[in-house]
């Protein structure tokens, strides 16, 4: 994202909504710091363009200052409609695939952060009972994540020979799955977040889920860990052992799918 | 997407967020516009706090025509509830319907499996959080990471819920008016504007 110092007036609403705190304001205006900023766009989407002449607006607020008063843009505005979205390059462009809801992942064709879970486990079958998945989502909550933080999981993970999911955005990231390696001109790309996908034998999750807590025992940023089954004919949970055995708690929360899908394009 | 799988809160807080959403995969999103248009709109009829569809709008607080309109072939269309009665009686047209695209509820599990119960529906696959891991020292504080998690996609940022809640403790806003600040990034519209104003209030008479 791009400030236009002409239109720019200084009110700080974008520095409020930034997502990852990489707006501030220096000589009256509002500056991005590139390198931090992840592309997710809230900040253009959130704030409603008031359409207000700038010149007129610093007057004003240089008037008001005069008589110890000031003039606060309501939050959730933009006065003069400042904030501009550049054509993104490569690789700069994985920042937005990553980050913002409204971008379609090129190589899943799924929203958000371009993965499917269980969510429609009873249409592809993707997942069986006796077989778990792992979801490793580096960045989550709010701080974000650098990629080369993302590639320590996933190749601490690749020496475990794990499969990580192939339709996955991170995987296809990978020159080669084997090693977990991502493609070396994204490592220094920033993103809100992103998650690596592997499915195991459920017997093996204690073992994986050491392996990742033991990694990211030093690490820069958070990450947010998900566990996912197929249940059997009763609806019963098929991993709440293997949870147990890792040493770690299942949230009260979760993900249902219904198994009201089906197959058959219309 | 895990979007709406890491809400954070007390069990007491969690039971008035549930949220349901209709999702299609590559071998049944041919055709299925209407289908979810319907899921869409027989939903309004049970008090949702919010429905959302996927879409960029350009801007955010789009109308319900504006959502409705969005929908396509493939839309991911979410619905959210601050109460399980309404859920069940949604979910049992849903069964009713039998649209035949996928249908995944977030919220307490063992409420989602009580309402399943009760409409007669045995749970095909389920999904959880681990928690988080790693440097949780640089997390803010709770207030701020119940509200943030109500959007997955993580468009709320910490500084804004700062804000808001300054605003709410000096009388500038009300907690309903807050919430419905709060709501405006998050684009899938999985928000719970309902719980995030009992979040605010509780907050403003805690100071």
């Amino acid at each position: 994202m791009r400030v236009d110092e002409t239109k720019c007036v200084g009110c700080g609403n974008c520095v409020l909504v930034c997502t990852m705190g990489a707006i501030y304001i220096e000589n009256g205006h509002s500056k991005v710091n590139e390198d931090e900023c992840v592309e997710c766009g809230s900040c253009k989407r959130f704030l409603e363009v008031e359409g207000r002449n700038p010149t007129l607006v610093r007057g004003l607020r240089k008037v008001l200052k005069k008589v110890s008063l000031q003039y606060d843009a309501p939050v959730g505005v933009c006065v003069a409609g400042a904030l501009y979205q550049p054509t993104l390059e490569w690789p700069r462009s994985v920042r937005r695939d990553f980050s913002d809801p409204a971008a379609v992942h090129a190589s899943t064709g799924i929203p958000g952060r371009g993965t499917e879970e269980i969510k429609t486990n009873d249409v592809s079958g993707w997942l069986q009972e006796g077989e778990a998945l792992l979801l490793i989502e580096v960045g989550r909550p709010g701080l974000g994540a650098r990629l080369r933080d993302l590639e320590k999981i996933t190749t601490a993970l690749a020496t475990l020979g794990v499969d990580f999911k192939p339709e996955n955005p991170i995987t296809l990231l990978m020159p080669d799955a084997k090693t977990g390696q991502l493609n070396p001109e994204i490592l220094n790309e920033k993103v809100l977040s992103a998650i690596i996908e592997i499915k195991i034998d459920l017997d093996k999750v204690p073992v994986y889920l050491e392996k990742i807590k033991e990694t990211v025992k030093d690490f820069p940023t958070v990450c947010s860990l998900v566990v996912a089954g197929r249940c059997n004919k009763h609806g019963d949970i098929p991993y709440i052992d293997a949870v147990g055995t890792a040493g770690l708690a299942l949230s009260t929360g979760g993900k249902t799918n219904l198994g009201l899908g089906r197959g058959g394009n219309e | 997407m895990t979007n709406s799988l890491h809400r954070r809160g007390s069990v007491e807080d969690l039971k008035g967020d549930f949220i349901i959403f209709a999702k299609t995969d590559r071998l049944n999103v041919k055709g299925s516009k209407p289908r979810l248009q319907k899921f869409f709109q027989m939903s309004l009829k049970y008090n949702p706090v919010n429905v959302g569809v996927n879409h960029d709008y350009g801007s955010e607080n789009p109308s319900i025509d504006q959502k409705y309109s969005a929908i396509e072939d493939g839309s991911i269309v979410a619905v959210v509830f601050d109460n399980t009665d309404d859920l069940i009686k949604y979910l049992e047209e849903v069964k009713e319907e039998d649209f035949g695209i996928s249908i995944n509820i977030s919220g307490l599990v063992e409420e989602i499996h009580e309402c399943c119960k009760k409409v007669g529906i045995t749970r095909h696959s389920i999904e959880q959080s681990l928690g988080v891991h790693g440097a949780t020292d640089r997390l803010p504080n709770r207030d701020i990471l119940e509200i943030t998690t109500m959007c997955g996609h993580g468009m709320i940022s910490f500084n804004l819920i700062k804000k808001i809640i300054d605003y709410v403790k000096l009388g500038k806003m009300t907690p309903e008016e807050g919430a419905k600040v709060l709501a405006k990034p998050c684009l899938c519209g999985v928000f719970n504007p309902a719980r995030a104003t009992q979040l605010l209030e509780r907050i403003r008479v805690l100071g």
